[in-house]
Formats: C-alpha cells, sequence, structure tokens
C-alpha cells in the first residue's frame, strides 16, 4: 500500500502562489471577501505563510507553503467524536463533510492549523458556480473541511489504471499544487516506495517537517534552503 | 416548645413562596422571559445563517460557547456535590441548604449542554454522536460522564423531594394531579423511610466520583490536545477545584437571593453563610495555589509557544481579562474571606459575585489565548464576540435564573422534611455523636452505669 | 499526437468516471455527496457531460503561456499548463490558475451599451450589436467624411499580437497615425531603453537564469513581478538545484525585503534610487581590481577607454568615469550599503561565472531611470556576460506573421496618415519614442496640433493608471465620441458613450509572440475554449466588421471578419519560412535543433494543413535552434559594438534645439565633473530629486508593485486580491510597510489606519511594521484602488499612483513614478 507524500524544496521555491490559488480552483474553496478576510476567516486548504526572523538589517524571510501536513499520527482524528476525520490506508487524512457535526474540536486540535471552518454557507456570485470542478462536492455551512491531497485525484487515477489493466504508476496522480508549481519545487509521491523520488528526497539532509518534535509524523517534507 | 407547632409554622413558612405569587414575581418572570425570547431569537439567527454571525474565527475556533460550557459545569459542582459531601459528613448545617445546592446543579447542566448544542456548527447532526460515536474523543467522554451525572443529579434531587411533594400534595390545593404523580404514593411509612434513606446515602455516594470525573473530563478535552498551555497534567484537579470554588460562589449568591426575596432569613441563617464562606475561603486558596502551580511551571519551563500564550495573558491582549481574573478570585475573596469582620452575609455575597465573574474569565483565559496563539504564523482574525454570543450568554443566565425561579414556585426551596427531621431527632444524634467523639467517661470505662450527677462526682474525685 | 490521445482517454474517462464517482463516495464524501451525485445522475441521465482538454493561450499577463482548460460540457472548469509549451512547460502561475474568475467575473460588461445620461453618470441602455456596430461606424465614416480620419485616437492596453496587428491594420486603412499604446504610463518597457542605448537591439534581452551561477539583482522583484513568470520560476528552480553540483546564489539589492529578496542568499538593504550609484562602484572595484573581461572589452565595446571622436575632441572613457566620479567612498555615502558588501559583490561577479545582474525590469515603479539601468547593464558587459549562456542573452527576430498582403491606403487616409500624431511622438525631442500617451492629456486639451473627434478605447484605462487622472479627464470629457471595447466596467469606459464588450482570452482566438529564457521565439495560438460565457464579441473582430462597412479602401484592407481565418493566414506564412517546429516533445525538439545547426533547413511539416493542425491543436509554434553569436544582430549599435558611451544618444542630443539640449543636459546630469553630453551618453548614477521639505516629510516613500497583481489587465479576481500582502498578512486593503524603530517614533503600532501624506496627495493605508524595510524609509503596494471594476476590486485600497513624484524619461518621454517624501498621520476614526 502506498504511502503518499509530498517534499517541498523551499531552495527551488519562488513563493509565487500558484499552488495556493490552483488548490483554490481545483477544490471548489468558496471566494474570500473583505470582511472576511479581516476576520480570518478565509478558507485556503493550502497557503503561504512567511516565517520572519531576526531585526533589520538581517532580516530573513521564510516562506513556506503550507498544505495539511497529513500526519501519520493526526492530531484531529483523535479528538473527532464522530469520526468525521480520518486517515485513509493510504496515509490520507479526509474529512467527512457530511458527517461532521461542526465541533471545530479538530481544528483546536490541530498544531499546524491547517482545517478550516464554514462558518456560512459557500456562496458564488451569480455564474461563477459554473467554474466549479464537477470532481469536488461544495462543502456545507458549520462543517469542517481541509485538504485531502486532491484524493478525487486519486481516485480517478485509480479507475483509470484499472481501465487499462495495469497498476497505479509513479505520475498518475499528483495534486493540483504539484502539477501548477512553476519552479517545480513540490514532489509527490509514494513515501514507502524506497525508490520514488520523494522517498529520495525525503532522505535528503536538507529534510525537515514542520514541528517535528510533536512527533505527528507530517508527510509533507520540507527541503531547506541554502547548500 | 412544642415540636408539631415548629412543624406547622415550617411548613406556613416554607410552602408560602408557592402558594402566594406577587407582583415582582411576574415581573421577574417576564423580564426573564423577555430576556430568554431574545436569546432564542439570537439562536435562531445563528441557526439559519450559520455560525458566521459569531465572533469565532481562525484561529480563535472557539469562544464564549465553549467558556460557557466549561464555566456551567463547573457551577453544578456547587450543588450535588457539595450536598453529597455535607450530606455524607452529616453537616447539620446543611438542611436548610441541601435542596437549593442541588437545584442549581440541574437547572445549570441544562445550560452547559445547551452550550457545547449552540457552539455546533450543524445541531441537526447531534444524533451522529450515537451513531458514529468514537470513544477516543475526549468529548466523548464529557458526553458520557455530563449524562450520567446529570441523570444522577436529577435523582439526586428527586429522592429528597419525594416527602415534601407529598405533603404539598396533602396540604395544598393547586397542580394536586401534578404532586400526586410525583409523590409516588409517598405516606410516610417506616419502610419507606427506611428505603428512601438508603437511596438518598448511595446517591450521595454514588455521585461524588461522577462529579469529579465530569469536570476531570471537561478538562481533558483541552488537556488531551498539544496545544500550549491546554496540555498539561494539573488541568483534571485544577478544574475541579475551580468548579466547587465558582459552585460554592455561586450557592451563597442563590441562597442570599432566595433568603432575600422569601424572607427565609430564620432558615438560612448567618451561620450557614459563615460556614459556606469559610469553606469558599478554604477553596480560594487552593485554587490560587493550583493556579500559581500552573503558570509557574508554564514560565520556567519557558518554551516559546506556550510562553506567546503566557504572554499574551499576563501582558498581552488578554491582560484585562487575565488580570481581571486574578482581582476577581484571589484580591476580592482574599481579602473578604480571610477578615472575620468582612466575612458577613453582604460580603460573602460580594466575594462570591466577584469569584462568579472571575471564574468565568478563567475559564475564558483558558480557551481562547491558547487558540489565538498558534505556534505556526499567518493571517490571523481578532476575537471579538458579536451580539449574538452576548444575547446568548444572557439568555443562558436569563433561562437559568427564570428555571430556578419557577422551580420555587413549585417546589420548596429549603427542604421541609429534613428540617423537621433536624428538630425531631438531630438534637438528640449529634449531642450522642459528639458523645462518641469525647474520650470515654470513668464509667463506661468500667463497665459501671453511672447517672450524671455521680459522673461529676467521679470526674471531681479524678481531678482531684 | 498526444492531444489526440488525451482526448480519447477522456471520453473513456468519462464512461469510467461515473462509476469512480460512486465509488468514492465511501471515506471521502466530501469529494462526492449523495446529492450532488444523485443531482449529476439526474442532470445527465446517468452519463457525465462530454468533458476535454482545450489548448490555449494564457492572457492574464503578456508572459506568453500556453494553457490546457478543462471543458465540462460547457463549462471551463480548470486552467492547467500546456504540458508541450516551451514558455510554461506544464505550469501555470497563481494569475494563470485564477483566470475562470476572470471568465466569469459576474461584473463583467454583458452587452453592448449605449449611454444614456451624463457622461460618466452610469445610465446606460442595453443595445443589440447590430445597433451598436451601426452606431460606431456611423460616427466613424462621417468623421472620414468630413475628411479627418486622424482625428480618431485609439489607445490600446496590453493585448495579444493578433489584436494588435488588427488595431494597427485598422487604424492604418481608416487613416490615422494615432494608434497610441499606453497599456499604463509607467510602461512596461523596463530596461529595453536602456539596453537598446547600449546594444541597439530594440526586442530587447532575456535573462538566462538558469544556467547562471550567480545572480545579482538590482531591486528587481524577478520571482514576483517578471514579464513572463512561470518560466522565470522554473528557470529559478533550476538555477537554484537544476545544475550538477552548482547552487546558483542570489543577492537582492532593494530598500524593501521582498519576496525576490527572501529568496536570496543576500539581501542588501540600498537607499531607495541608488542603484545606479551602486552598480558603478562596483564597476568601479571590478576596475581598479582588474576583474572585468578584458577580451570582451577589448573586441566588442566602444567607449571603455577615452577616445577620440573625428573631429579630434577627446572624451573620457567608462573607466575614466568610474574612477573619477565613484570612488568608494561616496558610493558608500549615497547608497548606505557597507564598504565590505561593495567589495564582496564585485569580487563575487569576477569570481563566479557565469554571472548575470538584473535591473529593475517590467516593474514600472521602480526608481530606476535609464541611467541607472544603463549603469547596471554595464556590468554585465564588465563580467563579459553578453551572449553567454547563464548571462544575457538577445532575442531572436520574431517570425514573420503577416496574415494580409500590405493594402494601398485611398486619398483620405493618406493625408490622414501624413499629418503628426496627436502624441508627437517621432518627432523632435520625442524622436526616440515610439509613443507617448503622458502627453495626451495635455495635447487634447490644447487641441494639438489638431482636435481630436473619437477616443477609441481598445484595453487602455488611462483614468487609473496615468500620471494625472484629473488632466486627462478633463481632455477626454469634453471629445465628442468615446468608444471603449473593455469588457469591465473601468475607470475610463464609464466615461463612454458606447460600449463594444470584448471577449475574455477563453472566449475567442488569439496569437502571441513571446521568447524563452534561452531568447527562442515562440509563436502561441489561442483557441476559444467556450462560447462567449456573456453577449461579447473579440474586439479584433469587431474592428473588422467596422472596417468591412466602411469605404472600399478600408474594407478591402479586411478581407475577412474572422479572426481563425487571420490566424490560419498567419500560420501559413510561418510555414512558408520553414523554420521550426510545432510544439513537441523534448525529443523531437532536439532532433530539429541538430539538423538546423548543421546547416539543414528543416521542415517539421510538408504539408500545411497537418502544421496547422498540430500547431493549434499543441498550442504553437517555436524554434528551438538559437544563435548565440549573431554579433551584428546582438550589436546593433553605430559602432557595431557594445556601447559604454552610446552614439545613439549622443546623435539625439546632437539632433535637439540649443535650449532643449540645454534642459535636457539640466535634467538628465544633476551631479557630474564631467562633461555633461559625455556624462548624458554615459551610464550614471541618478538617484533623482527628492521634492519637499526634509523637516515636514520625514519619510522616504518606497513603491512597488503588488507581485499578484502585476501585468494583470483586470484585478477584479478575488483569488488573486486574497494574497497581495502575504508576506505581511494584509490583504484587501493599501498597507504600509514601516520599520519598528520609526513605527516607533511616528507612535503608530500595527493594524493602525494612517494617512500616508506626500507632495502630491494622501491616501490611507494600514500600518505593517515589518523588518524587511530600512529605517525613515516606508513601502507602499502599487495595484489597488480602484474606483469601478468589479465588486472585488472597486474600492479596495487606494491607489498609490496618486501620492508619487513622477519623471519624465529622457529620450522616450515615458512616465517614471518615483520614490518621494512623505509623512506619516495617524488617522482618527
Amino acid at each position: 500500500m502506498a504511502k503518499w507524500g509530498m517534499v517541498i524544496d523551499l531552495d527551488k521555491c519562488s513563493a509565487c502562489q500558484a499552488c495556493v490559488v490552483a488548490c483554490q480552483a481545483e477544490n471548489n474553496i468558496p471566494n474570500s471577501n473583505p470582511e472576511s478576510a479581516a476576520k480570518g476567516r478565509n478558507i485556503h486548504w493550502l497557503e503561504m505563510i512567511p516565517f520572519i526572523e531576526e531585526e533589520y538589517p538581517n532580516t530573513q524571510m521564510k516562506l513556506v507553503p503550507r498544505p495539511c501536513m497529513h500526519c501519520e499520527h493526526p492530531p484531529c482524528i483523535k479528538v473527532c467524536p464522530v469520526g468525521a476525520t480520518q486517515i485513509s490506508s493510504e496515509g490520507i487524512v479526509g474529512q467527512i463533510n457530511a458527517r461532521c457535526i461542526g465541533c471545530r474540536y479538530c481544528t483546536a486540535a490541530c498544531p499546524y492549523t491547517v482545517k478550516s471552518f464554514n462558518w456560512f454557507k459557500p456562496q458564488w456570485a451569480k455564474g461563477m458556480e459554473r467554474a466549479l470542478n464537477p470532481d469536488v462536492t461544495v462543502r456545507y455551512n458549520g462543517v469542517v473541511e481541509k485538504c485531502t491531497f486532491c484524493h478525487h485525484r486519486l481516485q480517478k487515477a485509480k479507475d483509470k489504471a484499472r481501465y487499462e489493466g495495469r497498476e497505479l504508476g509513479p505520475d498518475d496522480y499528483i495534486p493540483a499544487c504539484v502539477q501548477t508549481c512553476p519552479s517545480e519545487a513540490m514532489y509527490f509521491g509514494d513515501l514507502d516506495n524506497p525508490k520514488s523520488k520523494v522517498a529520495i528526497l525525503a532522505r535528503s539532509r536538507r529534510a525537515f517537517q514542520l514541528l517535528e518534535d510533536l512527533g505527528t509524523h507530517p508527510k509533507v517534507i520540507y527541503l531547506n534552503e541554502g547548500v | 416548645m412544642d415540636l408539631s407547632k415548629a412543624f406547622e409554622h415550617d411548613e406556613k413558612i416554607l410552602l408560602k413562596p408557592i402558594q402566594e405569587a406577587n407582583r415582582n414575581f411576574y415581573i421577574t418572570v417576564g423580564l426573564l422571559s423577555l430576556i430568554v425570547g431574545w436569546g432564542f431569537y439570537a439562536y435562531f439567527q445563528q441557526f439559519q445563517n450559520g455560525l458566521g454571525v459569531t465572533g469565532l474565527n481562525r484561529p480563535v475556533y472557539w469562544g464564549f460557547y465553549i467558556t460557557n460550557f466549561v464555566f456551567f459545569i463547573g457551577i453544578s459542582h456547587a450543588g450535588t456535590l457539595i450536598s453529597a459531601i455535607l450530606r455524607i459528613a452529616q453537616a447539620e448545617w446543611r438542611r436548610a441548604i441541601t435542596r437549593s445546592a442541588e437545584v442549581i446543579t440541574v437547572m445549570v447542566i441544562l445550560f452547559g449542554v445547551a452550550s457545547i448544542l449552540m457552539d455546533l456548527g450543524r445541531p441537526d447532526r447531534i444524533i451522529n454522536i450515537i451513531k458514529f460515536g468514537r470513544f477516543q474523543s475526549p468529548l466523548l467522554w464529557d458526553v458520557t460522564s455530563i449524562t450520567i451525572y446529570l441523570t444522577g443529579s436529577t435523582v439526586y434531587l428527586y429522592l429528597p423531594l419525594i416527602p415534601d411533594i407529598a405533603i404539598m400534595r396533602d396540604k395544598t390545593k393547586k397542580r394536586k394531579w401534578l404532586y400526586t404523580v410525583l409523590a409516588l404514593g409517598w405516606e410516610g411509612t417506616p419502610k419507606q423511610w427506611h428505603r428512601l434513606e438508603l437511596a438518598i446515602s448511595v446517591m450521595a455516594i454514588l455521585v461524588i466520583p461522577v462529579a469529579v470525573s465530569v469536570h476531570t473530563v471537561v478538562s481533558f478535552v483541552f488537556a488531551m490536545t498539544v496545544q500550549p498551555m491546554w496540555h498539561s497534567a494539573i488541568f483534571g484537579p485544577y478544574f475541579v477545584v475551580g468548579a466547587i470554588y465558582s459552585g460554592i460562589a455561586a450557592l451563597i449568591v442563590a441562597m442570599a437571593l432566595i433568603r432575600w426575596v422569601y424572607k427565609l432569613d430564620d432558615y438560612l441563617k448567618d451561620i450557614h453563610f459563615t460556614n459556606l464562606g469559610i469553606l469558599l475561603f478554604v477553596f480560594t486558596l487552593l485554587w490560587t495555589y493550583f493556579t500559581f502551580a500552573e503558570y509557574l511551571t508554564t514560565f520556567y519551563g519557558a518554551e516559546p509557544t506556550h510562553m506567546a500564550v503566557f504572554w499574551s495573558k499576563f501582558n498581552g491582549e488578554y491582560k484585562y481579562e487575565f488580570w481581571g481574573m486574578v482581582v476577581c478570585c484571589l484580591v476580592i475573596p482574599g481579602i473578604i474571606l480571610s477578615n472575620r469582620k468582612l466575612r458577613t452575609i453582604k460580603g460573602s455575597v460580594f466575594a462570591s459575585l466577584a469569584i462568579t465573574v472571575g471564574m468565568w474569565l478563567e475559564r475564558f483565559i483558558i480557551v481562547v489565548p491558547t487558540l489565538a496563539n498558534p505556534r505556526l504564523p499567518y493571517e490571523r482574525g481578532v476575537y471579538h464576540p458579536t451580539w449574538v454570543e452576548l444575547s446568548l450568554l444572557a439568555g443562558c443566565f436569563a433561562f437559568f435564573i427564570l428555571l430556578y425561579v419557577l422551580f420555587t414556585k413549585f417546589f420548596p426551596i429549603v427542604s421541609i422534611w429534613e428540617i423537621a427531621e433536624g428538630r425531631k431527632h438531630a438534637v438528640a444524634e449529634v449531642a450522642g455523636r459528639v458523645k462518641t467523639y469525647l474520650p470515654d467517661t470513668y464509667g463506661e470505662m468500667h463497665g459501671v452505669v453511672v447517672s450524671g450527677q455521680e459522673e461529676k462526682t467521679i470526674l471531681k474525685d479524678i481531678q482531684q | 499526437m498526444s492531444n489526440i490521445r488525451r482526448r480519447d482517454f477522456l471520453k473513456i474517462l468519462t464512461g469510467a468516471s461515473s462509476f469512480g464517482l460512486a465509488y468514492s463516495y465511501g471515506l471521502f464524501p466530501n469529494i462526492v455527496e449523495g446529492k450532488t451525485l444523485a443531482k449529476q445522475m439526474a442532470d445527465a441521465s446517468l452519463r457525465p457531460p462530454e468533458e476535454k482538454w482545450v489548448s490555449s493561450l494564457c492572457q492574464q499577463c503578456s508572459g506568453g503561456c500556453g494553457i490546457l482548460v478543462r471543458v465540462y460540457g460547457d463549462r471551463a472548469v480548470k486552467i492547467d499548463g500546456n504540458p508541450l509549451h516551451p514558455i510554461n512547460r506544464g505550469k501555470v502561475c497563481a494569475r494563470g490558475q485564477s483566470g475562470l474568475q476572470y471568465l466569469y467575473d459576474p461584473d463583467r460588461i454583458k452587452g453592448p451599451m449605449l449611454r444614456v445620461g451624463e457622461r460618466g453618470s452610469g445610465n446606460w441602455k442595453q443595445i443589440s450589436w447590430d445597433e451598436a456596430l451601426v452606431s460606431a461606424g456611423e460616427k466613424l465614416k462621417e468623421l472620414r467624411k468630413q475628411g479627418k480620419p486622424n482625428s480618431v485616437v485609439m489607445l490600446t492596453g496590453s493585448q495579444d499580437k493578433l489584436a494588435q496587428d488588427v488595431s494597427e491594420r485598422f487604424m492604418a486603412a481608416y487613416g490615422s497615425p494615432n494608434l497610441v499604446h499606453c497599456g499604463s504610463d509607467h510602461a512596461a518597457t523596463g530596461m529595453v531603453p536602456a539596453i537598446n542605448m547600449m546594444q541597439g537591439w530594440e526586442a530587447g534581452v532575456v535573462y538566462d537564469i538558469e544556467a547562471s551561477s550567480l545572480i545579482v539583482s538590482f531591486n528587481s522583484a524577478f520571482l514576483e513581478t517578471p514579464w513572463s513568470p512561470v518560466q522565470t520560476f522554473q528557470a529559478f528552480g533550476k538555477f537554484r538545484r537544476g545544475q550538477d553540483d552548482v547552487r546558483g546564489k542570489l543577492i537582492q539589492i532593494e530598500p524593501r525585503l521582498s519576496v525576490t529578496g527572501a529568496k536570496a542568499d543576500t539581501w542588501v538593504p540600498i537607499r531607495p534610487g541608488t542603484e545606479g550609484v551602486l552598480a558603478l562602484g562596483i564597476a568601479s572595484m571590478l576596475v581598479l581590481e582588474r576583474n572585468y573581461d578584458e577580451d570582451f572589452m577589448a573586441n566588442r565595446t566602444f567607449g571603455f577607454e577615452d577616445w577620440t571622436d573625428k573631429k579630434g575632441v577627446l572624451h573620457p572613457g567608462f573607466k575614466t568615469m568610474l574612477i573619477q566620479e565613484y570612488p568608494i567612498s561616496r558610493v558608500v555615502r549615497e547608497t548606505g550599503v557597507p564598504r565590505d558588501t561593495i567589495i564582496s559583490i564585485s569580487r563575487d561577479l569576477a569570481r563566479h561565472q557565469p554571472a548575470l545582474v538584473i535591473g529593475n525590469d517590467a516593474d514600472g515603479v521602480g526608481n530606476q531611470g535609464i541611467y541607472n539601468r544603463m549603469a547596471i547593464h554595464a556590468l554585465n558587459a564588465l563580467i563579459g556576460s553578453i551572449q553567454k549562456t547563464g548571462g544575457v542573452l538577445s532575442r531572436a527576430r520574431t517570425p514573420d506573421l503577416s496574415f494580409l498582403a500590405p493594402f494601398k491606403p485611398d486619398a483620405v487616409a493618406a493625408a490622414g496618415l501624413s499629418r503628426p500624431r496627436v502624441d508627437g511622438a517621432g518627432k523632435d525631442v520625442y524622436s526616440l519614442a515610439r509613443n507617448v500617451p503622458a502627453r495626451l492629456a495635455e495635447r487634447i486639451q490644447k487641441k494639438q496640433p489638431y482636435p481630436v473627434e473619437a477616443l477609441l478605447l481598445n484595453g487602455a484605462n488611462p483614468l487609473f493608471n496615468s500620471h494625472d487622472p484629473e488632466q486627462f479627464l478633463l481632455a477626454i470629457k469634453r471629445l465628442p465620441t468615446i468608444i471603449s471595447f473593455s469588457s469591465f466596467m473601468d475607470e475610463t469606459t464609464q466615461y463612454a458613450d458606447l460600449i463594444l464588450p470584448d471577449s475574455t482570452y477563453l472566449e475567442k482566438w488569439q496569437l502571441s509572440s513571446a521568447h524563452t529564457l534561452k531568447g527562442n521565439p515562440v509563436v502561441s495560438i489561442g483557441q476559444p475554449v467556450i462560447d462567449p460565457v456573456y453577449d461579447t464579441r473579440d474586439s479584433a473582430e469587431v474592428l473588422m466588421s467596422l472596417a468591412q462597412t466602411m469605404d472600399k479602401s478600408v474594407a478591402g484592407a479586411f478581407p475577412t471578419a474572422k479572426s481563425q481565418d487571420l490566424i490560419k493566414s498567419s500560420m501559413k506564412t510561418l510555414h512558408k519560412a520553414g523554420k521550426g517546429t510545432s510544439f513537441g516533445a523534448p525529443l523531437e525538439e532536439l532532433w530539429t535543433k541538430l539538423l538546423e545547426r548543421s546547416g539543414w533547413k528543416v521542415r517539421s511539416h510538408e504539408q500545411f494543413e497537418k502544421f496547422l493542425m498540430d500547431v493549434q491543436g499543441q498550442g504553437g509554434w517555436w524554434d528551438p535552434v538559437y544563435y548565440q553569436w549573431e554579433w551584428k544582430r546582438v550589436l546593433g549599435t553605430p559602432s557595431g559594438k557594445f556601447e559604454f558611451y552610446s552614439l545613439a544618444a549622443s546623435k539625439y542630443i546632437r539632433s535637439l534645439k540649443s535650449m532643449e539640449k540645454d534642459v535636457f543636459l539640466e535634467k538628465t546630469t544633476e551631479m557630474t565633473h564631467l562633461d555633461k553630453t559625455d556624462t548624458a551618453c554615459m551610464p550614471h548614477g541618478d538617484p533623482g530629486v527628492l521634492k519637499g521639505n526634509e523637516s515636514v516629510y520625514n519619510l522616504e516613500l518606497n513603491p512597488y508593485s503588488i507581485p499578484i497583481l502585476s501585468g494583470l489587465s483586470h484585478t477584479n479576481q478575488a483569488w488573486l486580491q486574497d494574497i497581495t500582502g502575504f508576506h505581511v498578512y494584509q490583504n484587501w486593503h493599501t498597507w504600509v510597510e514601516i520599520n519598528p524603530e520609526t513605527a516607533h517614533k511616528a507612535g503608530v503600532h500595527n493594524g493602525d489606519k494612517v494617512w500616508v501624506e506626500s507632495l502630491q496627495g494622501k491616501i490611507v493605508a494600514k500600518v505593517r511594521i515589518y523588518d524587511g524595510v530600512m529605517p525613515d524609509v516606508i513601502n507602499l503596494p502599487v495595484g489597488l484602488g480602484h474606483k469601478t471594476g468589479g465588486r472585488w476590486t472597486e474600492g479596495i485600497g487606494e491607489n498609490v499612483l496618486q501620492i508619487l513624484q513622477y519623471k519624465k524619461e529622457p529620450f522616450t518621454g515615458e512616465i517614471r513614478f518615483t520614490r518621494c517624501r512623505a509623512r506619516l498621520i495617524k488617522a482618527t476614526a
């Protein structure tokens, strides 16, 4: 069984945010607006977060694209009272929106704060609903949603492979953010396969994970900047 | 004094609130109902539009509702736990106050549960808790524990009510059918009395661990996550102490109100307030001890993520709430309750009011700053409650008071039979009990039955 | 081929996906929820609509990326990169991803409209296209009849090549010389004029970032606002990690820590506007330490050493100038960059080969004028990075794409065309300029050289981005006719009499010409992805239809009114030339390269039909071969060499009348000990003069373009507005970046609203305390503050351009917005 994981090379990343918008487009995430932004209620499954260190003139800014970490030991799953957030056998942490009761315990428990809540019924300006991805359901008022590593793409890729009577290949399934990344800083694949690109990169000297010491074992691995 | 006359007098005074209702009562009920209605309207808005009508945001996913939940569940420790402990300890001064304490428990748990429901994004899916419930989640521990506590407390409130209900069935004309049903055919036979007393003492023992567990698992909701200043082993006992602390305070306020409104000065006497005041002072110190331990540990550990939360409480955006809590929970009660001159009824009530506010702030200070200071930096919302949350808070309080007021109009808020029992047996019983505490006297020592007169003489001899 | 395969596959997939959808309703019902599934099944009677990927062309900016659009039934649902496209190789940037928000924008103009109320009152009547065309046609015909076709002015903005060529041809056939390109006053020409002065190559250069081992960037946010973002990002990835054992090093010199600065290895803060001085200081160090490319200096440059002209006058060389004028002490004093840093940059440049020096390019709101840019570019020559892999490569010639045979203008048109242009471009002081939109307002108001009767707005919005919108409004308010082709109610279109809304790039045929970062020419074709969402029409087709209703010679210039036909004939021209190939797999390209290199002229497709099908289906054509050593083309200067002393500039200055000359020299050479004319022909530090009282306006305002919005013609896109200032956690509002120290002094806190006031005006901004800004400098982002244009752009933030100081560029007359003095005033409620 594959263990899907992502490697993001911060040295290659140009912080262009293509991944951020690609994610919005792929996953039918509703538009933000000034009001929701001012309240911090915008939904981003993936966002670019700046870590600013040191003071002028030695200021350093690390820009980190942050999807869901898809932890091997996800703190969000432990706390869900109804099992609406679960980890699949392939390591993808998903959210069953149709079951979620909206208690927001998982959002409060996630140390990476990657989960978003639908404070209102998601709405699209008239006409804009035409751009919705038919493979992804729109969410409802009052439920939590999150990055699924574009799980619908995995379903499709599996269907395609099954139709063609073959095994799922290494390039058959990648999330939208990885697909669009202009500087090719994002890699995606099977971490359990020691020969896969992601597994090789994950062993690199530059590899690190966000908040490693919490023991969540994120499957999103970053490669540090510098030599 | 003739005991039967005293019983009659008790009955008259204690049933009076049920039989009579003056204008003030209707005004109070009317006002409270208005606030409750407004609360319902606010909730309707939230139900219709979504939780967006509140001030909640990312990362402050939990705010007033969860604060209220913890607070109300805390207050609920007023009754059952205190009453059970006093009963088991056979504290005779309990007789007049157990009922009012137990009622607080049952009523306020309802609002604890309601607060959770208010907080849900999808209250319509509440059935999923049963359909898909997962016991790994501390929230489910809460559900279980609170359900048991609510059931237990209700039973524990109901059992001692039965003889009083029977009195009302026999003595009053109003709502006779209701009392007849609720009295469960109580005739006051020795067998019934025996069974009742047994049931009460069993419940009293059962209810204590449940009560402790309730607030422990409430604390576990926070402590079981890895979030800074939540993930703490002290949280279980800390929450329980805080709960009892706020519970006693709430009880004092409730008793003072009952005493004032129904003029029960003879029943809820100064001694009750003094005793509770002393208990409250003990808990002030306990609570302070726990708070000190909690914050000092964090400060010395000095983990950056924890310190971010720590400073936001001490010196940051939540400093007013934090220092407000310190003043309300430590400074005010500390000064008033440690001083015999200030520990009057008015003083204790004032201290209790401060503690009630302070403990609410304490819950807020536990819930919000941790969420507001997540580990990773990003665009953040600032939490300011909206009219909806404020209305619902007001609504909950008003509804609680309303239910309480209505209870006093249906059932005696001071247990009639327990007072009677006190008058009949307690004095003798206590004297006997006190005797057992004392060192045995000479005669008993030597297996000789001696009269009082003889005893005195013997004692004199010994002393010489 | 692969396109066909993809389609086949998708047909199969649509069948498979219905069971896939049902299958996925298990653990992940957020992917397919029961209700939607049922609804979909009911709607499509158990069969989802047909699904295909259509290749097209992204026009969110002029980068020229090829895209594939997922079309589901009649809906466009996702944009991704075209993997075969040599510019973006399957990738798209945030703007490209956001294209659907542009297409389905609910605030687009939904059909032709006629003004019914006062001009600018916003009262419109929906009319039919027939009515609209008649109405527009009549006005234009009338002017032609009166013999003043020249009184029609067309303003164009960012457009694809097809629309541009059609506009040009239309204006020529109609008889007006007044086609003024004004994408914005702070034109996106960037480094081009500077490089043109030194290399004599108008088409501009590309930076071979990918193969470089050191990039020194002078206030160039090339990771944020490059002219072609995706390939720049791609090249950056390879620059960092793509080369064997070499990790490219990036030094970013800029007053504010931009995203590019954040990605750099070193950020060198510098006083705004002094980049030229620093560049020359570094050059001076290179010269002093003899660390420059001596071969290149000797063989390919002019004006490095002192030289004597034909008359025997001695002119100082670049070397002399550096040593005399740019001692390190001066550079340190003026730029605020420490001496050690200057020396280390200069030694880095000498040590790392190939190295690249980049100036502020597409970003027009920077502080660099032509002289600073020349100074920066001069460094490339000094280190020998001109035409070197990993250095600066000049763009190859764009192939001939002419679509129609030349036509002969009739007498009316010829007379019209012979009149001078309204903006005066190409004459006198503006002899080197193609377009001078900055003069339009004044000239129209003064009715010079003749009154303007009609204004056609074709993608331009001067009321937002010109340097003086108020004057522009005064000028156009009195014009008899204003016709707009905008698909958005932008600031200028508001004042139109008639709107003929254009279709967006996903609804029409387009053609673009661009270059890879290796200099190869790329021609891309954009197909309509879906039918127009609203009642809009391709503006090129509208112009052609208008032409066809006019006099015979005008109509004759356009035998067709279909863009598709033009593209077909363009491709015929391209096919005839017999070079290059349609996009394909890298292997095929390698083969073509090999053949062409060895002298074979390869025609990738013998038959035109097959060629057209491939070019269209795969997204376009390109020539993978690049001739690096075409010095004649690359160095088109009078001397045939890289000129440190620009002979073109010298010629221009000599051509000026004496008064004009004095003014020119006064303005361009502020501080120098050398001869003014000599200085004016050479790169020199040009920090500009800050107006205003320093004691009142105690801060320096440094403007910069918001990366995510730069290059966009319409900013009504919520996805992008949401991530404008992510580095300071601010969006949907104009912010001002302030150093903590400065903020403390001014007594302002994070999130406070303040007035930022300069001599030119004041705006409201939110304080963002940021360690990436120099003390006493404040940064303001440009790109927000639209007054109209849709719910996600109007009233969002402030137009920072309003309060900036501006300067007319020498030679071209372009307006350059610069830094200025400013102060903060706390806003009360």
